[in-house]
């Protein structure tokens, strides 16, 4: 299926390369980020969650609603839909990993100890921990 | 309160040299661990008709409440702010990862995120306390690194006029409940049921 990801008109490739600008500038930007701090970001005392939460929220139910595609097909036996199931899971699996990229841009500090915390299950009854525990769960199952 | 003096900070400033907080001078990155806010922002619930002018245009002190129920602790995934065996609610900052949940929970604005390197906007660096990285969440912590040496806390110490007064709540004989039967007190939102243990006389 991958294969096919890597042929295509000319447009197709220009709509790559503009993805691949779009994700160097949130690398770069995110640089400013760590050597700044999120204040960067123009959150502050009155509002301290901003668009990256926003995202994260949208995209899980980008995530949800791609999976969602398969049912016609499977429980309802609906043929037609066969075609769409494979895009949606692929849909699923990158929306479900961008989730995950807003969560660690969205934490104030950097490194490995972000993630493994979360999922210490003395702390399970976090709803930030529940999240990035169902979305590991997620990500692996779809 | 009515002891408090309008336009005195010499407990805001104590508190703020002991713990080396920042100053920014910019609201949006402000951190503040004791602060002056008008009665109607601290007791949104209770500013009723007709308050005496006196209680409705004095800026009233406002600080963590360290709950008896804390929902900052609840909801923290890492279990950086926690609550101490005295009923502390309490900081460890290299746990905080920044995700500011906490500050979301709490109901009385207590918390304060660094958005920025506070190191250079401390004025003078007081050794005894740790200075905070960028990213990591802080608040009043009823001076604990203080409790622990018996002396009191920077801003009840520091106070000219007597406005407060800290002890154990848990003890029938200490000054704090002797203070507490003798006068009619008030809580911030004590309806959201954290029991906050602040408790203002006005």
């Amino acid at each position: 299926m991958i294969e096919k990801a890597f042929e295509g008109e000319k447009g197709y490739w220009g709509w790559i390369a503009l993805l691949l600008a779009v994700i160097a500038l949130g690398i770069y930007s995110y640089s400013k980020q760590l050597s700044y701090g999120l204040g960067v970001t123009g959150m502050g005392r009155d509002i301290s969650w901003g668009v990256y939460v926003a995202q994260f929220t949208f995209l899980v139910g980008v995530a949800a609603s791609a999976v969602m595609v398969v049912l016609p097909y499977y429980l309802h036996d609906y043929k037609e839909f066969g075609k769409i199931v494979i895009i949606g899971e692929f849909l699923a699996v990158s929306a479900a990993v961008i989730c995950l990229l807003f969560i660690l841009a969205d934490m104030g500090t950097s490194g490995p100890g972000i993630l493994c915390p979360s999922l210490s299950p003395s702390k399970i009854n976090s709803i930030l921990g529940c999240s990035g525990t169902e979305w590991l769960f997620a990500a692996k199952y779809c | 309160m009515k002891k408090c003096v309008d336009g005195c900070v010499k407990c805001i400033d104590a508190c703020n040299d002991k713990h080396n907080v920042p100053d920014f001078d910019n609201p949006k990155d402000e951190i503040k661990w004791i602060w002056k806010s008008d009665y109607a922002k601290v007791f949104p619930s209770k500013n009723q008709q007709f308050l005496a002018k006196e209680t409705r245009d004095k800026p009233f002190l406002s600080l963590c409440n360290h709950c008896a129920d804390p929902p900052c602790v609840k909801v923290c995934p890492t279990g950086a702010t926690f609550q101490m065996d005295d009923g502390i609610v309490e900081m460890d900052f290299h746990r905080c990862i920044g995700c500011r949940f906490c500050m979301a929970a709490c109901p009385y604005g207590s918390r304060s995120f660094n958005w920025r390197d506070p190191r250079p906007a401390i004025k003078n660096i007081t050794p005894e306390y740790p200075t905070r990285e960028s990213g990591v969440v802080e608040k009043c912590n009823f001076c604990s690194e203080r409790l622990a040496k018996e002396q009191q806390p920077a801003c009840v110490e520091t106070c000219p006029e007597k406005v407060l007064t800290f002890g154990n709540l848990y003890d029938k004989e200490s000054e704090i409940r002797q203070i507490l039967s003798e006068n009619t007190t008030i809580q911030r939102k004590p309806e959201l049921g954290a029991n906050p243990s602040v408790f203002y006389i006005t």
